[in-house]
């Protein structure tokens, strides 16, 4: 009986110290680091230890969002004759405009850097060239965009 | 001491195989994606050492901050159909602590991002604690039944397909494993009067498995029933020991209710309420489908007769009274997470079953043991090695393959069971050749284990696991 008290005790002055950590250390963790932005780059940020993209014509997304026409299909082809398609839900997209969901897309597959910017590719959106004129405008429903390889491009 | 010396090395010996067989294409199979809960987990572990709050991917209705998001973790979505993430925060479905393991090892490593969370990096720490299952199995065996029974029911344990694959996916259950082993390890040597100090450890293990995941609850259910084992009755002495044991695990507990306060009590207890309204996936077939099938994932069935086989160990124990300690806590074990698994419900995929494999095969391993050195019930004992044998060739070749070989099975296996019968009918002892054919098909069958799972990769996965 004696050595259980013993272990009690130790066990209580362990237990308080743990469980005032857990909660003060916890509430003061997140009132210093927690907000939209961090929340935004730990879900979204660009990561380190994943192989970056190098071939969009060999990598698309598989699955079909149940989302009626709230959707955007990507295409990429490229000079060898390689083609991929991919398409995606809407509501998983937080910037709707051209540019936007060009750059998201390359964020899913891990391109380095925005593919908007990259010059590898010539982009239309629903058959329109898009070009620095509608490039923020938002896109519609049921929207495709196709890039295709420039001629002198290699993969 | 040689003698010593010689069982530590082999159990260590077998302990060393599990790891290697666990971490062979460990980051590979099962498929990562097929399972999400894998990623989900870590995210928490890594969300919470970053920024304080759990972020993590959740189905109940009732979270408040919704994010929909592509992640393409593993390039992933480039394998498996795949819909958008629903993260949810602060999370609250399960206690934190595997997430902390797998997702602080990845931070450890260097991950910063949810990207970043890659099968690589995170099955890392499950297969050690894979691994430590299979020791605490052993230790468990060896403590109750002696070298024999830990030494077959390592090898099964270390080996068998089934549970090799499993034992590489982060899922609460095979955190809960190990806990469910130690607490039997230390009830087990409180029952033999070895101190108060193993019923505090028991203490401690049962209210660290609840911080995994709320099935962790089954460890109180095992310390609580091996306490009517040592006293039979209810009585002051049974009550001593029972608040001793609650006043150390659940305060333990008690700590998931302090963690969900830093978030708000509102939020804690929607989540709460959702967990217990969660959909009763296990339906009235479950002790069927619990034996007939078992699954890896929602649609990946991967049948193991070493599971099935302790699944008739563990019903013909039900017909026996047992005397050994470890024989009734075991049987007791069993049925302890057969009440936590149908209480709880949920769906019959395979980390909710995962529990139940190292119980049954500590019980198979002892049924075995005991034909071994005690010639206890030799004809089951070599019947049930040959359905071992006969099933685990058969997932390595099929029915036309095995055409070649169909003379050695016709002969041999038929010639054995007559020949058997013919002794036992004319008593004639020849006890010391049926144990060497128990040795000998046991072996077999552990090194078609080993061969199957050299044979899986992702290839073999697609085109034969169905």
């Amino acid at each position: 009986m004696k050595q259980r008290i013993r272990y009690l005790k130790i066990f209580g002055i362990i237990y308080v110290f743990l469980g005032l950590i857990l909660f003060f250390g916890l509430k003061y963790q997140v009132n210093k680091n927690f907000s939209k932005e961090s929340l935004e780059q730990l879900i979204a940020g660009r990561p380190v230890l994943m192989s970056k993209n190098i071939d969009f014509c060999k990598s698309g997304l598989l699955g079909e969002p149940k989302v009626g026409r709230e959707y955007i299909k990507f295409v990429f082809g490229c000079q060898d004759g390689s083609k991929s398609t991919s398409t995606l839900a809407m509501n998983a997209f937080k910037d709707k405009s051209i540019v936007g969901v060009i750059n998201e897309y390359g964020r899913i597959l891990n391109f380095d850097g925005n593919l908007s910017e990259s010059d590898m590719w010539d982009c239309s959106i629903n058959g329109t060239k898009i070009t620095s004129l509608n490039k923020n405008s938002s896109v519609l429903e049921a929207s495709t965009v196709e890039c295709y390889q420039f001629e002198n491009e290699k993969k | 001491m040689i003698k010593k010396v010689f069982i530590l090395t082999t159990l260590f010996l077998v302990v060393l195989l599990a790891f290697f067989v666990r971490k062979k294409n460990y980051a590979e199979i099962p498929i990562p994606g097929q399972s999400t809960d894998e990623y989900s987990y870590s995210w928490v572990g890594l969300s919470l050492l970053k920024t304080g709050m759990p972020v993590a991917v959740s189905g109940f209705p009732g979270y408040k901050n919704l994010e929909k998001r592509y992640l393409n973790v593993d390039h992933y979505m480039q394998v498996i159909p795949s819909d958008p993430f629903e993260i949810n925060y602060p999370w609250m479905d399960h206690p934190p602590l595997l997430g902390l393991i797998t997702g602080g090892y990845a931070y450890a490593n260097g991950a910063r991002v949810f990207g970043d969370i890659s099968s690589l990096v995170i099955r890392k720490p499950i297969i050690v604690i894979g691994s430590l299952s299979v020791a605490l199995a052993i230790i468990f065996s060896y403590i109750n039944f002696g070298y024999v029974a830990a030494l077959f029911t390592g090898l099964i344990y270390a080996t068998a397909p089934l549970v090799v694959l499993s034992s590489r996916m982060i899922q609460a259950e095979n955190a809960i494993i190990p806990c469910i082993l130690a607490c039997l390890i230390s009830i087990s040597l409180y029952l033999k009067n070895k101190g108060d100090k193993w019923l505090f450890i028991s203490a401690l293990i049962a209210g660290g498995a609840t911080l995994f995941k709320l099935t962790g609850i089954v460890c109180y259910l095992i310390i609580i029933f091996s306490l009517f084992i040592k006293y039979k009755k209810i009585n002051k002495l049974f009550w001593k020991d029972l608040s001793f044991f609650l006043a150390i695990s659940l305060p333990i507990s008690f700590l998931f209710v302090i963690y969900g306060l830093v978030y708000g009590w509102e939020n804690f207890q929607t989540i709460l309420f959702s967990n217990y309204n969660r959909f009763y996936g296990i339906g009235v077939n479950s002790i069927l489908e619990l034996v007939r099938n078992q699954r890896l994932t929602q649609h990946k069935f991967l049948p193991e007769i070493w599971v099935i086989s302790g699944w008739f160990v563990f019903f013909a124990s039900l017909i026996k009274t047992q005397k050994n300690i470890g024989d009734k806590l075991i049987k007791l074990a069993i049925i302890a997470y057969l009440i936590v698994y149908i209480f709880f419900g949920s769906q019959p995929y395979g980390w909710y079953t995962f529990p139940f494999w190292p119980l049954l095969i500590i019980g198979l391993g002892r049924f075995l043991s005991l034909g071994l050195t005690k010639s206890k019930n030799l004809f089951a004992v070599i019947l049930m090695l040959l359905i071992v044998v006969g099933a685990n060739i058969d997932r390595l070749i099929n029915v036309f393959e095995f055409q070649k070989y169909s003379q050695f099975w016709r002969f041999g296996v038929s010639g054995i069971i007559f020949l058997f019968v013919l002794s036992e009918l004319l008593k004639i002892k020849r006890t010391y050749i049926i144990k060497l054919l128990v040795l000998i098909i046991f072996a077999g069958a552990i090194l078609l284990n080993i061969k199957y799972l050299g044979q899986i990769n992702i290839d073999f996965w697609w085109g034969n696991i169905s």
